[in-house]
């Protein structure tokens, strides 16, 4: 019975504790599997860009606002592209790199603890 | 239309469960104030709007929100996580999870399931963004 509210975040993720690095400077730790260093990133990108197309909404004509908003993108793509190819990094469910593995239902969940770091 | 990207858009790691804590978060999901009337507004004003920037921005805020009900959601679900039945029945989450156990559903601290009564929609655009306005304000009084 004491076993029964248990939530199912037990899944093993191999990097789920460790860490960005603690000088804020993120470098291409994505690149040797830093999933945390990778998804912290990429949620950073993605939370600035959403700010800029709210800003741009209201303010299409704003050349510095459009200016900010390709960087950014320049930058995402960028992430993308040297991102590890697994379900941590697989975001929409168009974008199953992986050829042999169906790695979007794949846990964790988002809104699971291991999924956040 | 809608693409759903697997991540939060801020991340979300509850340490400790705290099932009092979850009786009281839950309105911001499903209250009066909270995140699923917040997008059900503005995703069903933008329909009535003759402006692009005004639709744009009803509609990009009214996903935004949706990202929001999700991380509320995440919290509700981790702070009540792996609860033994004593802790359950000594906190306010006990008619909670009468109903619902640890299933997330939208409604109010007060035991009221969200209701679409908390959104205004009347298909005139001043009109609309005026609720938007008292909306907003109620959530920082």
């Amino acid at each position: 019975m004491a076993n029964r509210f248990q939530n199912r975040n037990t899944r093993q993720i191999p990097c789920a504790s460790q860490a960005p690095q603690s000088n804020g400077n993120l470098g291409n730790s994505w690149n040797n599997g830093n999933h945390c260093a990778y998804r912290r990133r990429l949620q950073a990108i993605d939370f600035a860009l959403v700010d800029l197309v709210l800003y741009l909404d209201a303010y299409p004509n704003s050349a510095e606002a459009l200016a900010h908003y390709h960087e950014l993108q320049e930058e995402r793509k960028q992430l993308m592209s040297s991102a590890p190819h697994d379900s941590l990094s697989t975001v929409t469910s168009r974008d199953n790199h992986t050829p042999n593995q169906w790695t979007w239902i794949q846990g964790p969940w988002p809104w699971e603890v291991d999924a956040n770091c | 239309m809608w693409t759903y990207e697997k991540k939060l858009q801020y991340p979300v790691k509850i340490k400790n469960p705290n099932p009092k804590l979850a009786g009281l978060i839950i309105s911001q999901l499903g209250g009066p104030d909270g995140e699923m009337g917040a997008s059900m507004r503005y995703l069903h004003q933008r329909y009535a709007s003759p402006y692009d920037q005004v639709t744009g921005i009803l509609t990009d805020v009214g996903t935004e929100e949706l990202a929001h009900l999700e991380m509320i959601a995440a919290i509700v679900y981790q702070l009540t996580r792996n609860l033994s039945p004593d802790e359950i029945a000594a906190s306010p989450f006990a008619p909670y999870f009468t109903d619902h156990t640890t299933g997330v559903y939208p409604i109010a601290a007060s035991g009221v399931p969200f209701d679409m009564k908390y959104v205004g929609v009347k298909g005139d655009i001043l009109t609309d963004l005026n609720e938007d306005l008292a909306a907003d304000a109620a959530i920082t009084q």
